[in-house]
């Protein structure tokens, strides 16, 4: 696993949806629903594989399509500071 | 952002989700506030927490849905396992707040240790911008330059600082200056003219409430400055509810106790030894998240109805359902520096 989630970030769930305050950036983003799932999976500390895995049966795609989604989520949320 | 938050905010009310949790850690505290609505600065040793029990009863705040922590006290700096609760609050993604008298920010590595340890902001009880006002108010010298110091030390650590004003006879006719040097400092200042009753129902420290002549004063330049803070609220037509007791947020006492508010002070029951829901959606919080505004008596005619208070109505009135003399009183006051300002 190459990645973190960046120290001290507050995050919540609410009605499926993933709210995270990035303090350090004064920024909120509300992640769509693939994205939460994601989110949640990463806070489990569930490996890429597993999280790949779990995407592809939640959403009954294949699994290059899965890995090509999460990746892309993955980069986003290094670019927006939420992993490191 | 503001929106965002607004959005979840106004959904969290909706679903009964406590989005914000106060923590009362302590009561013990380092100062003797006149006005403090804690009848003893102590904490029954049989009752106290232990730090499994605090992280028992965080985890079951983050299932519940909790985002917010405001860690209050007493001074909750003074609960033994202070650093290791703020430690595991940042650990499980809450937003730690702090409402703090900052006695015990002595230094700048205690802030710096505060802010790496997650607390992204802290609210100062600052009472007045004169020494003696504010010193005489918390019965302890020299915490003015204390409080004041701590507040530079947060501030230099990268914590979010504001301020909380409880305006008292002894200290609304300094309030404006301490206004304008929170403005010149770029501080979030909020004042608050109610002094509420003791915890053990004593209404002696009433007493402190400002006069009518005060706050007459204190609106008049309210109005001067910022005439649109006291503009009447849409009318209620009588079905909204009254507030945010037991929807939105939730309170936690120093034993363990789930509260729908903190100023409402009937426990829901122990949080160590049930389930969040269990007490969440028992009868006795049902009693307190449904009422409406056309359920207490004279709320309907108030300029802002949603900002009554049923707890203060059942200390003062002995009814939750009853305006106090207080908000009636106040919304007096506002209504005369209306019609004097021409404000509708």
């Amino acid at each position: 696993m190459n990645w973190t989630i960046t120290k001290n970030l507050p995050w919540q769930q609410m009605d499926g949806k993933v709210l995270i305050l990035n303090t350090g950036e004064n920024k909120a983003h509300e992640l769509n629903e693939v994205a939460s799932e994601v989110w949640l999976l990463i806070t489990q500390d569930k490996t890429l594989e597993e999280i790949n895995t779990e995407i592809q049966k939640a959403y009954d795609i294949d699994s290059d399509t899965a890995k090509e989604d999460v990746d892309e989520l993955i980069k986003e949320f290094k670019e927006l500071k939420l992993l490191v | 952002m503001a929106e965002l938050l607004e959005k979840w905010r106004a959904l969290s009310t909706q679903n009964f989700t406590p989005l914000q949790a106060s923590l009362e850690l302590t009561f013990r505290c380092n100062e003797r506030c006149q006005h403090c609505y804690i009848d003893d600065f102590r904490d029954d040793p049989d009752r106290v927490l232990s730090l499994d029990q605090w992280r028992e009863i965080l985890d079951k705040l983050r299932e519940a849905g909790t985002l917010y922590l405001i860690l209050m006290g007493g001074e909750a700096m003074l609960n033994k396992h202070f650093w290791e609760i703020l430690e595991y609050s940042s650990k499980l993604g809450f937003y730690n707040s702090m409402i703090s008298n900052g006695l015990l920010i002595k230094d700048l590595e205690t802030a710096k240790r505060l802010k790496d340890n997650g607390l992204h902001r802290i609210t100062f009880s600052l009472y007045s911008l004169d020494e003696d006002i504010h010193d005489t108010l918390t019965q302890v010298r020299g915490s003015f330059r204390t409080t004041m110091r701590a507040l530079q030390f947060c501030r230099e650590a990268g914590i979010i600082v504001s301020v909380n004003c409880l305006l008292t006879k002894l200290n609304i006719h300094t309030v404006y200056k301490l206004i304008d040097w929170c403005i010149e400092e770029n501080l979030e200042i909020r004042e608050d003219p109610i002094v509420t009753p003791g915890f053990n129902g004593k209404t002696d420290i009433l007493e402190l409430r400002a006069s009518r002549a005060q706050l007459l004063e204190y609106y008049r330049e309210r109005a001067r400055r910022w005439p649109h803070s006291l503009k009447k609220d849409k009318k209620s037509n009588g079905d909204d509810y009254i507030c945010n007791v037991g929807k939105g947020k939730c309170a936690i006492t120093p034993y363990g106790e789930l509260l729908t508010c903190i100023d409402v002070r009937v426990s829901l029951g122990s949080l160590v030894e049930n389930s969040f829901d269990e007490l969440w959606l028992s009868k006795e919080a049902n009693s307190w998240r449904n009422i409406k505004v056309k359920d207490v008596e004279g709320a309907s005619d108030c300029s802002n109805p949603c900002e009554l208070c049923p707890a203060m109505s059942l200390t003062e009135e002995g009814d939750r359902h009853k305006l106090t003399k207080n908000d009636a009183e106040l919304e007096f006051i506002k209504g005369q520096v209306r019609h004097e300002f021409s404000i509708e």
